[in-house]
């Protein structure tokens, strides 16, 4: 089964995110900071009449929050009813993966096991499958 | 397949929903067709879905059923009571399983226990109607369902569209991104060279997106009736588990409210209900004995008033015995017995939403099943409604809700900390303060800092210091403090660096990462596109000491106690500094705010003096002259009704009036004169503001008693009709007890016409200045010469 994916750049390693989940990418407006709150959410900001919330990837993998600057690039997202902004670096490009299969000899280290479900190669490259939903589901280990 | 079921269960839902009601009149009139053909026409249409559904328990239950329902209209067995029961709780377990569908519970199966259990009742008549029976029993059956299908069909039949609830929430999104758009657009506009093309498009661009605006938030009302179909079965059941007998009316259930509303109400209302059953009616036979009819009333009536929803329940049962309550909440230990002794009766009835406090000897299983009735307190101010009592011991007991109309939208409060802007609820907002206010003082026990306002002691708590950001570091600045009332636990003091504005603002649900630390309510999108965070008000309380608050509500009644002995004293008023410079003080409660307002929305025509504000001209009072400085604080006086605005130089402190008030020679503009800090001060009669005052020579009598009549909302009568009154040498009473002795007996509008033709001692004020033929004889309730006349008049009569 082939499917789309979304190859994006987070912390100078490449990302898939399935193209199905990605509503679109946008560049973030003025980003409002959540006071006392986790630090994987960089903060909220309005896409239109909506707002959302802006996670920051790069904190889930370096423990170094990132400050979210006016235009950063950010995948938006449906988790759970909720709707996110992913902060990625870039986009590089978005391509079909005939199937999936996980390296089976790679395991990631700990800080990239809360966002990716395996390394997968394509094309010689090779690539994180992102996993939305465990996105959310650390920072109750990582909360400040 | 999936589509189907669905549709079947949305279907039988609304089904039952409205038939609900309609089973409660059978079981009172077991015999009428017209029920049973509603009760068969259900479980007939709930058969044929099932059977091709494949839903094999459903189908033996409406099969089972609808035999019997057919019998019954046929005539063949008689409906009583006992097969009305058996068959409701068919209809019951139909319900469950539905339900159990969407769920995919499991539901233990008494099927075959409830369809015997029925079908009991068919052998029973058929033992001896047997022989007609069998004769016609198919044909009957098989023709019936026939007819009774094209029936069914023209009955539901309404011009309604089912929409999903995603769509109409799409549909939402949309409009306020449109109304973003608009704002943006007019933003935009205001910079580029005036065009008048372009502006008179976009005025016609504006209003029709307002009316969409508007036209969407109907879509979201539903009728009060979808809260209130499921009450009298709820009452029914209630009744035969307690061996009372209750009647429930219910009115005004076309008034609508916000669909999640609906959802919020449910539980606290089917409480209180209960509640009303299980305490508040007594026995058939209690109820002979004390001269009532035989079976109980519950009464269930829904208003709206203006941006409120008015929800009133009343029993005429045995109502609230005030020292029983006394016994228990002292046993309880909620209060000291000398405590108790000093609260006032509103506050002794305020007990009865005291955690730990039951009215009832026995925990029967009707009140142990839901909640006590603090917790419905707390859930209908968690909504932002307020409940009152009315207690009439030995006839009953009226509970009034006032909610707001919608939960999506609040009144909000614009707050800064740091660099941010912050929204909270205006309806957890007590009280502003400025932090260079005298009355104000930051006191500290240890390191806990606390707020003392007006020798109030409250848990204090500062913004930043709670939401862990930089302060701003200007020290100069005057901070303010918001004295704040959570949902549950009492007052405290927050202090934030600047109020901004109030706006209504839309509420949007937050990301559960965002939720998860509990001091956010939701967040916001207000006009100007920019996020926003809502505080929620019991969070903070949370966050600032638990343990302190805890502390403070076990005391509570003790510190109310204290405050009520000094507010015994009398009312609120606000001491000032007119604009020609002198101090003077003004009572309170007609005051409803304090704004600043430009001079230049203040014009004059033909002496009368208006303000612009808000997008609306109201009257100014007490001004005689256009003043000089730029900006001019205003006091918005207001009876409830009409708006009125009156300048003042500054505003000094609230104190309590002293009982003792002196009074003056011309009491329609000075109510009195008393001491503050020994210094004389006039207190403003508020009554003259309204409608138009004259020169009036105070009347001298030997103070004959008058007795207000008034409704549950008094603030009219005791606050603007009973200090003019009292001001003009009558004493004032509300006293139902001194209605008897009273010379004179003022009513409004709502008292009806035959309590007034028979005594003559009724005198009615009427809201409108204009009489009508209803209400002859009355007198327009700011013609202070009209009523001054009036009343002298009876009161010579009747002497």
């Amino acid at each position: 089964m082939s499917a789309l994916y979304l190859i994006a750049n987070i912390s100078g390693s490449a990302v898939a995110i399935d193209s199905s989940r990605v509503e679109s990418v946008v560049r973030t407006g003025e980003v409002l900071k959540v006071p006392n709150c986790s630090n994987l959410v960089a903060g909220l900001f309005a896409l239109r009449s909506r707002v959302l919330t802006l996670l920051d990837s790069q904190f889930l993998i370096t423990g170094e929050p990132k400050t979210p600057e006016l235009g950063s690039l950010a995948v938006v997202v449906d988790i759970d009813g909720h709707t996110y902004g992913l902060l990625v670096d870039s986009i590089d490009d978005a391509v079909m993966i005939e199937d999936i299969n996980y390296l089976p000899n790679i395991s990631l280290d700990t800080n990239w096991q809360n966002i990716a479900k395996g390394v997968v190669c394509h094309e010689d490259r090779m690539l994180m499958m992102v996993d939305l939903e465990r996105l959310i589901s650390t920072p109750e280990l990582l909360a400040a | 397949m999936d589509d189907l079921l669905e549709e079947f269960i949305a279907e039988t839902r609304e089904t039952l929903e409205a038939l609900s009601g309609q089973l409660m009149q059978w079981e009172k009139s077991p015999d009428d067709l017209e029920l049973i053909d509603s009760a068969f026409r259900f479980v007939h249409t709930v058969k044929g879905s099932c059977g091709f559904l494949d839903l094999p328990r459903l189908m033996r239950l409406s099969h089972a059923a609808e035999d019997v329902l057919s019998a019954a209209r046929e005539g063949k067995i008689t409906a009583s009571a006992g097969l009305v029961t058996a068959t409701l709780e068919v209809i019951d377990q139909i319900s469950v399983l539905t339900e159990a569908l969407v769920t995919g519970d499991a539901v233990f199966d008494t099927d075959s226990q409830l369809i015997e259990n029925m079908l009991s009742y068919l052998e029973a008549s058929s033992i001896t109607l047997e022989e007609d029976i069998v004769s016609t029993d198919e044909d009957s059956i098989n023709t019936n369902t026939g007819s009774e299908e094209s029936k069914g069909v023209t009955a539901s039949y309404s011009r309604n569209v089912r929409v999903n609830l995603s769509t109409l929430d799409n549909l939402m999104n949309s409009v306020s991104d449109l109304v973003l758009a608009r704002n943006e657009m007019s933003r935009q506009l205001r910079h580029t060279a005036n065009d008048t093309n372009i502006s008179q498009s976009f005025t016609r661009l504006s209003t029709s997106v307002a009316e969409i605006r508007d036209a969407i938030g109907v879509l979201r009302m539903q009728n009060i009736d979808r809260l209130f179909a499921g009450l009298p079965r709820l009452l029914r059941d209630t009744c035969l588990e307690l061996g009372k007998r209750i009647e429930l009316a219910i009115e005004g259930g076309e008034v609508e409210i916000d669909r999640e509303m609906v959802e919020a109400l449910r539980d606290p209302l089917v409480h209180i209900l209960r509640n009303a059953a299980d305490h508040g009616i007594e026995l058939p036979d209690e109820r002979v004995a004390v001269g009532k009819e035989p079976s109980g009333l519950i009464s269930i009536a829904a208003r709206q008033s203006g941006n409120q929803i008015l929800l009133e329940i009343s029993d005429d049962g045995r109502g609230i015995n005030l020292s029983k309550l006394g016994d228990r909440a002292i046993r309880n230990k909620l209060v000291t017995e000398t405590e108790w002794q000093r609260l006032s009766d509103k506050d002794k009835y305020a007990m009865i939403f005291s955690p730990g406090l039951s009215t009832t000897d026995s925990v029967s299983s009707i009140s142990g099943r839901g909640v006590g009735m603090d917790v419905v307190n707390t859930n209908i101010r968690r909504i932002g409604g307020s409940i009152d009592i009315q207690n009439n011991e030995g006839s009953g007991l009226k509970i009034t809700l006032r909610l707001p109309l919608t939960l999506s939208i609040i009144s909000g409060l614009f707050i800064t900390a740091g660099d941010t802007v912050y929204g909270i609820s205006r309806n957890s907002v007590v009280e502003l303060i400025a932090s260079s206010n005298p009355n104000v003082s930051i006191e500290h026990v240890g390191t806990t800092p606390i707020a003392c306002i007006r020798g109030v002691k409250m848990p204090y708590g500062k913004i930043e210091t709670i939401l862990n950001v930089a302060c701003n570091e200007n020290s100069d600045v005057i901070r303010t403090y918001i004295v704040m009332r959570p949902a549950v636990g009492p007052d405290y003091v927050l202090d934030v660096e600047k109020v901004l504005d109030t706006e209504e603002l839309v509420v949007k649900p937050g990301a559960p990462l965002v939720m998860n630390n509990g001091l956010y309510s939701g967040i916001s999108l207000p006009d100007t596109g920019k996020p926003m965070l809502l505080l929620d008000a019991s969070g903070i309380a949370a966050k600032i000491d638990v343990s302190f608050a805890k502390h403070k509500t076990q005391n509570k009644p003790i510190s109310d106690a204290s405050e009520n002995e000094t507010n015994k004293t009398g009312a609120a008023a606000l001491l000032f500094i007119g604009i020609d410079q002198i101090k003077r003080a003004i009572r309170l409660s007609s005051i409803e705010r304090m704004e600043d307002i430009s001079v230049t929305d203040i014009s004059c025509s033909n002496g009368q003096y208006c303000v612009f504000t808000a997008g609306k001209l109201f009257d100014v009072v007490g001004l005689e002259d256009m003043p000089v400085a730029d900006r001019i604080k205003f006091l918005r006086l207001s009876d409830g009704e009409q708006v009125k605005y009156f300048p003042v130089a500054d505003v000094l402190d609230i104190f309590s009036l002293p009982k003792e008030i002196k009074s003056t020679a011309s009491p329609e503009i000075y109510e009195g004169l008393i001491l503050f800090d020994n210094e004389p001060i006039e207190l403003i009669n508020s009554f003259q503001f309204f409608g138009n005052s004259q020169n009036i020579s105070s009347l001298n009598m030997d103070k004959p008693m008058l007795f207000v009549e008034c409704s549950v909302d008094d603030h009219w009568e005791r606050h603007f009709l009973a200090p003019m009154l009292m001001a003009s040498g009558y004493d004032v009473s509300f006293d139902v007890t001194d209605k008897a002795s009273a010379a004179v007996i003022l009513c409004s509008d709502g008292t009806p016409s035959n309590m007034r033709d028979t005594d003559s001692r009724f005198l009615q004020l009427r809201s409108s200045a204009m009489a009508s033929i209803s209400s002859s004889g009355s007198v327009y309730r700011y013609d202070r010469v009209g009523i001054m006349t009036a009343m002298a008049a009876k009161i010579s009569r009747s002497m």
